[in-house]
Parts: structure tokens; C-alpha cells; sequence
């Protein structure tokens, strides 16, 4: 009687455990700070190209609460030679390589741009994002001109 | 004898389990990878349903209208509750702007 309350057991329990295994792993990862920086640098580009600069401002502010929506922190600051009504894009002058100061993990390739005290200097062209997209696992950061 | 029988019981079990957590891990998922897609393949996908091959649902971020698609028909939610999502991306519009998050589901 008593071996056969624990094999009820053992079942319960397996059975618990499968459902906590199932639920827990169906979240898959379907979505990662890569990708979503690679699309809001694909997209700056795409509307840069297709529909003009005056859009981007909008797009960024969409991207922002689209973030924000899948717990992903995202945030930019970018320098550029038309006027984007950006708050954080506001002046020719941006230190925008100081941004990446704080993550010790920068591929040096982005900051061939950057002079020793971490400040842009002749760019490819006069918009040029940075980027930094992360949640509690990991993170991306990445620069691009257009 | 019982207490034998238990612990073969309980073994195979976890034996189970292990396989149960290994293919939903790796197996499900993988086959699904993220970097199997081009975002340049599906953006000529729209809400008016006209393509066949995906279950996808595409939120308008203008007029915040949802789309679902099942196969080429436009559906309710209901139809895309067993199925999990794959692919999300942010598209800034096809021939003028136009935002729309779009979500690929299988």
C-alpha cells in the first residue's frame, strides 16, 4: 500500500515537472537584441532611401514603444547634417562614441570613426546612429552612417 | 521487490523527461532558427491576405488594425492560438510609409 502511494507520487510529480518544462521553454527565441537592431538599422536606411529623412524621426519613436512592448531596453543617440527633429539627434556636435565608452566589448571596426577622446570625427556621412538594444540576457550595440 | 519496481519506474521516467526536454529544446526550436529568415522575403506580405504560404498576423501601428492570415484567409485570433511565433519584425512601410509590425507564426 505504502509503495504504491509513492509510485502515485513519483507520477504526480513527473507529471508536474513536464508541464513546468513544456510552459517554461515554449517562449523560444524567436527574438534577440540582434535582430532587433538589425531592423531599426535596416529600416533607418530602407526609409532614408525610399521615403526620405523626415520620416526617420517618426519610425524611431514606433521602434521605441514597439521595444518597450517586447521588454527590450532600447536606445540611440545619432549626429546628422539635416535637421531630424530628434531631441537626442539635436546638434552637429554629438559625442556619439562616447556611448559606446561604458561596454569594453566594442568591435574596434566601429569605432574607426571615433578619435582618442571618443568623439565622432568625419563620418561617411552626416547620419550616422548608435545604438544599444538589451534585456536581462544580452545586449547589442552597433553605429552606422547612412 | 516494490521498492525495484519503483525505482525502474521512476528511472524510465526521468529517462522520459530528458528526451521530452531535449527535443523541445533543441529540435522544435532550432528548426525554426531565427537566422533561417530574410526580413526581405517577407515584406511584400500584406493585410489584404493574398499570400498562401505563411500564417501571419500584421499589426498596423497607424490605425493599430490587426490582420491574421491563415493561409491566404483572413481569420479571427482563435485560429492562431496553438501556433507560436517565429519571427517578428518592425517594417517601416512597402511603397510609402506605413509602420506595421509583422509576426510570423508555425
Amino acid at each position: 500500500m505504502k509503495s504504491q502511494y509513492i509510485l502515485l507520487a513519483t507520477i504526480a510529480i513527473i507529471i508536474i515537472l513536464s508541464f513546468i518544462t513544456y510552459y517554461n521553454l515554449s517562449p523560444i527565441k524567436n527574438i534577440n537584441p540582434n535582430l532587433i537592431g538589425k531592423n531599426f538599422e535596416d529600416q533607418i536606411i530602407y526609409i532614408y532611401q525610399n521615403f526620405g529623412y523626415n520620416y526617420i524621426s517618426n519610425y524611431t519613436s514606433y521602434f521605441e514603444n514597439y521595444t518597450n512592448e517586447i521588454n527590450y531596453n532600447f536606445s540611440f543617440i545619432c549626429i546628422s547634417s539635416y535637421n531630424l527633429s530628434i531631441p537626442k539627434c539635436s546638434g552637429s556636435n554629438i559625442n556619439c562614441c562616447y556611448y559606446f565608452k561604458g561596454f569594453f566589448v566594442v568591435n574596434q571596426s566601429i569605432l574607426k570613426y571615433c578619435n582618442e577622446s571618443f568623439i565622432l570625427y568625419n563620418p561617411p556621412n552626416w547620419v550616422c546612429f548608435c545604438y544599444n538594444v538589451n534585456n536581462s540576457n544580452s545586449y547589442y550595440i552597433n553605429f552606422f552612417c547612412i | 521487490m516494490r521498492s525495484w519496481i519503483i525505482l525502474v519506474e521512476l528511472a524510465f521516467s526521468i529517462i522520459l523527461l530528458t528526451f521530452f526536454f531535449l527535443y523541445t529544446y533543441y529540435g522544435k526550436a532550432s528548426n525554426y532558427n531565427i537566422y533561417n529568415f530574410n526580413p526581405n522575403d517577407f515584406i511584400y506580405l500584406n493585410s489584404s491576405c493574398n499570400n498562401n504560404l505563411y500564417i501571419y498576423e500584421i499589426i498596423n501601428l497607424t490605425n493599430n488594425n490587426i490582420t491574421i492570415c491563415y493561409f491566404g484567409k483572413q481569420v479571427n485570433s482563435t485560429y492562431i492560438e496553438n501556433y507560436e511565433p517565429i519571427f517578428e519584425y518592425l517594417y517601416a512601410g512597402q511603397n510609402y510609409f506605413n509602420p506595421y509590425i509583422l509576426i510570423i507564426f508555425r
